[in-house]
């Protein structure tokens, strides 16, 4: 598992949306993965919120930047231009509440409008810790991931179930993804020269760009 | 009855370590800054209170002299009647439903309510011409001055044009804006000061203009509908489109209450923990949230909302805080939360048309990271700095906010806040840390003196009329995005027949949920109507497209330019560098020459020293000369004189060998006279030659005389020398 370690010093740097409906538990999976954290008396995200974690995989060193959005219909027409560059994205639902389930789908289409087609894209059911309280099945779920060709996960942010997974799994198949990109360039991904900007999708040019020294540095 | 209610103004007592004098939760990272703080606001506080209460009464004073005294008798009792019908809410609660502001402020009040008044007037005016387009009526707003821009006259017109509805206001109002020109700059700077806690919820209840807003029993006729309209709703499903801003009853029974369960969800989301939002506090906010979406249904709920509800609450009693957040939203954030957020947006790149303006080299930088300002600023203005910065700067900005009457100062504070930090933000290396660090040195900006004056006194030429002509310039922009976004939905639904139908049960699942869905509604009744080209479509898509490859191309020749702009630099430094390598050399050589140049002295101070002696030695030689020369004249001078002493001599000696020639002649004549006698006699010849032979004999003997007598002396030295040595003979023998 990865540790928490310096944010300055790392190979890529992949940006990640939380989206999902109000009430989820986005800002507290954002808080348990970046600062293993979890309160029950969260505040309404305004907006968006974001943070930052590094984790190591395949002795690469990942920093991934996530975006927590708000999460009510109308913030939709502000929170989408964040979803610009973004190589990963957790919808999440609450799997105590059928009906941001249900929304899922309008997520995924909101999210597939407006960002990279190569984009991975994790279904997250969070609060599975509240099994009495459970409306959404496991299976139901991981029809609908496999239909819709997601990844697939539930989580619990209070008891930090599989949060650190599911953000690793995220980040790891997009290095997947950028290391097929490098490899069908013709190169090996580890000899990719420094500084060498890698778009996973034509429009992306924030994320996944190897780090470069600043000019003004 | 209690003056105030528990959750009114009063500073909380018991404070937690982790909670500021407000009751708010201070970050953890931030605890220790606040502790550094908290003196300096105690400080602050007793300063600014003293300077209100000076200030008020001044303004009492001549507000009694000017004779206006008007408490209408019909808000007192009606607030009896609150508390009557208001059976089911709590008891402290009850207690101040409804409170007018204290006598003291009521010439503040006076001032803000005809500034309200005002805008009610030029907004009747407006509706009357456009009813039905509520975008060009946003267009149209740059009419409304500012309370920066009000001047006398603007006051008299305002009166002018809206006596009709307020028939008994006029001439108070008159002779209090008169009296209020003088002292209305007084009070600006009192507010930009900061606003003693204790007059806060007052003071910006006066500036909303929460009495000019209120109409009566209005927010109790909201809440009424509580209960009788839930089974309505159940039934009547969304018959109305946004758009219509009419409060009337009909229409406020016929909206669903979707924002229902948002409502729900953020209450115990609300400033979670604070003491002062208990059951009863909640309880208190679901109304005020329920009452505002009901009064306003095409604005409805919207996150964020819930924190200013919240906050006012803290700050006044529930019916004022309803007419302080409906003034707030409806007047100053008009466009802002409505379901399409279209002001919000625009005012965000307003705020990055400013910002590009002001500090070009941060936005350079941003742009190189790939941050867009609005990131940031966004949640800034639309939670007006809510959580965003500490609690006394939050409110030291509402202060003057509500006191401007616009979002001017969202704009100011923003770009202080950028003042403050764009150097910090220049040195970030990659876009996650230029937010994060933007984001904790706002949530730390505890110098809220320092943060409200730099946005009000360096910002002051961002005001009202230059936001609207760059709000007008923006706006077609955000429109068109809107307009593309529901088009792309619709394109959706008709090229996806498949999704359509799980779409159309999934809207209307949804409609009963949670989330607003009034343009999902509206899609699946254009869906029929509607039956667009495809053609049509594909142009947009690929405006659409050309935008976003427009923004890359922007973005990659602001890149371009900052690459350019490195190379110089380093092209520069290089240069640098070779003038440095230049420039030592050059100081080498310098230091080379000095050390010849040195040499050389030394060695000129030697020849010195050795031309000084020989100098010397010359002038030595030269005296020795002079000496010499004199000596040998002196010499000369002793020969000479020798010379004539001979010469003298000779001459002498001449005179006497002449004389003595004489003489001798003499002698001879003598002689042979005395011979010429005796030749009678016998041979006088042979005794002729014998005297002769005598005289020479004489002259001779002379001479040798003289000779005997110098040998004599001689002798007679010498006979001395050897008597002595004789002497010293004797000596010896005796000796011996």
């Amino acid at each position: 598992m990865a540790a928490y370690r310096a944010d300055d010093d790392y190979d890529y740097l992949f940006k990640v949306v939380l989206i999902g409906d109000s009430g989820v538990g986005k800002s507290n999976l954002l808080s348990r993965f970046t600062r293993n954290e979890f309160s029950l008396e969260s505040k309404s995200t305004i907006g968006v919120e974001f943070a930052t974690r590094s984790i190591r995989v395949d002795e690469k060193i990942i920093k991934a930047q996530i975006w927590d959005t708000a999460g009510q219909e109308r913030y939709r027409a502000i929170t989408s231009a964040y979803y610009r560059g973004a190589v990963g994205a957790l919808i999440v639902y609450d799997t105590t509440r059928h009906v941001t389930f249900e929304n899922v789908e309008r997520w995924l289409k909101e999210l597939r409008d407006h960002s990279d087609s190569n984009i991975v894209i994790m279904l997250v059911g969070n609060k599975a810790d509240l099994r009495h309280l459970r409306a959404v099945s496991t299976e139901d779920a991981k029809t609908f991931a496999e239909k819709e060709n997601t990844y697939f996960m539930e989580t619990s942010a209070l008891e930090a179930m599989n949060v650190e997974d599911s953000f690793t799994e995220v980040l790891t198949q997009i290095y997947h993804v950028v290391s097929r990109k490098a490899l069908d360039i013709g190169n090996d991904p580890g000899a990719l020269p420094k500084g060498q900007t890698i778009n996973v999708g034509s429009k992306d040019d924030v994320s996944a760009v190897k780090k470069v020294g600043c000019c003004s540095s | 009855m209690k003056a105030k209610s528990p959750i009114l103004n009063s500073p909380i007592v018991t404070l937690e370590h982790k909670r500021d004098a407000y009751g708010f939760a201070v970050r953890p990272q931030h605890v220790q800054r606040y502790r550094e703080y908290s003196s300096i606001y105690k400080e602050e506080e007793e300063e600014r209170s003293d300077r209100w209460k000076d200030f008020l009464e001044r303004q009492s004073e001549s507000a009694q002299a000017s004779g206006q005294e008007t408490v209408d008798s019909s808000d007192k009792a009606t607030e009896g009647d609150d508390e009557a019908q208001k059976e089911e809410a709590p008891a402290t609660h009850q207690a101040q439903i409804w409170a007018h502001i204290r006598p003291s402020l009521r010439a503040i009040e006076d001032i803000m309510n005809a500034r309200v008044k005002q805008k009610i007037a030029v907004a009747k005016t407006e509706k009357l011409d456009e009813t039905k387009n509520p975008a060009l009526f946003e267009a149209s707003t740059p009419v409304k001055p500012s309370i920066e821009d009000d001047s006398e006259e603007e006051f008299y017109d305002m009166e002018r044009s809206e006596s009709d509805p307020t028939p008994q206001l006029p001439s108070t109002v008159n002779a209090s804006t008169e009296s209020s020109i003088p002292w209305k700059e007084e009070l600006e700077c009192l507010v930009q000061g900061g606003v003693p806690m204790a007059l806060r919820g007052e003071l910006w209840q006066a500036f909303v203009g929460v009495k000019t807003h209120r109409i009566e029993k209005y927010y109790q006729n909201l809440l009424d509908h509580d209960t009788k309209n839930d089974n309505i709703i159940e039934n009547q499903i969304s018959q109305t489109e946004n758009g219509s801003k009419t409060s009337s009853v009909e229409s406020v029974i016929c909206i669903p209450e979707k924002w229902k369960g948002q409502i729900e969800k953020d209450l115990p989301r609300t400033f979670p923990g604070h003491p002062a939002l208990d059951d009863d506090g909640r309880n208190a906010l679901r109304r005020l949230l329920t009452a505002y979406a009901r009064h306003n249904p095409s604005v409805g709920y919207c996150q964020a909302m819930n924190f200013f509800a919240g906050l006012l609450l803290l700050l006044m009693p529930e019916e004022n805080a309803f007419w302080a957040l409906m003034g707030i939203l409806d007047d100053y954030f008009e466009g802002y939360y409505s379901e399409e957020m279209i002001e919000s947006q625009v005012d965000q790149l307003v705020f990055e048309e400013l910002v590009r303006e002001r500090f070009p080299k941060l936005v350079n930088h941003l742009d190189y990271l790939g941050v867009q300002v609005a990131w940031v600023s966004g949640p800034w203005f639309l939670s007006i700095f809510m959580n965003m910065l500490p609690w006394e700067s939050v409110l030291r900005v509402w202060d003057v906010l509500l006191f401007q009457g616009n979002r001017v100062m969202l704009f100011q504070t923003a770009l202080a806040l950028m003042e403050l930090y764009g150097p910090a933000l220049v040195t970030t290396k990659d876009a996650g840390d230029a937010i994060t660090l933007l984001q904790s040195l706002a949530g730390s900006t505890f110098d809220s003196s320092q943060l409200v004056l730099t946005a009000c006194m360096g910002y002051q030429n961002v005001d009202e009329s230059r936001l609207q002509v760059l709000r007008n310039k923006h706006r077609p922009a955000v429109e068109a995005a809107l307009e593309e976004r529901s088009k792309g939905l619709l394109m959706l639904k008709e090229n996806k027949p498949g999704v359509k139908l799980s779409n159309g049960v999934l809207s209307r699942m949804s409609s009963e949920s949670s989330n607003g869905d009034e343009l999902y509604l509206g899609v699946s009744e254009d869906v029929e109507i509607n039956s667009l080209p495809d053609l049509q479509e594909q142009i947009l898509w690929l405006k659409n497209e050309l935008c976003t490859i427009l923004e890359e191309k922007r973005s990659a020749t602001l890149r371009a330019d900052e690459l350019e702009t490195a190379l110089m630099e380093m092209v520069k430094e290089d240069n640098r560098r070779e003038l440095s390598a230049k420039v030592e050399k050059l100081t080498r050589e310098v230091a080379e020459l000095h050390q010849a140049l040195a040499c050389k002295q030394e060695q000129e101070n030697a020849m010195l020293q050795v031309l000084m002696r020989v100098e010397q030695e010359q002038r030595v030689t030269e005296d020795a000369r002079v000496y010499a020369e004199q000596d040998a004249a002196a010499q000369r001078y002793a020969a000479q004189v020798l010379q004539e002493k001979y010469e003298a001599a000779t001459t002498s000696l001449g005179e006497m060998e002449e004389r003595l020639v004489m003489a001798e002649s003499m002698l001879e004549a003598t002689l042979q006279y005395q011979s010429g006698q005796h030749k009678a006699q016998p041979s006088p010849r042979s005794t002729n030659q014998e005297p002769s032979r005598k005289i020479s004999l004489f002259g001779l003997g002379w001479r040798d005389k003289n000779k005997e007598k110098l040998g004599e002396e001689a002798n007679h030295v010498k006979s001395s020398d050897e008597l002595k040595s004789n002497g010293l003979q004797m000596e010896e023998v005796s000796l011996g």
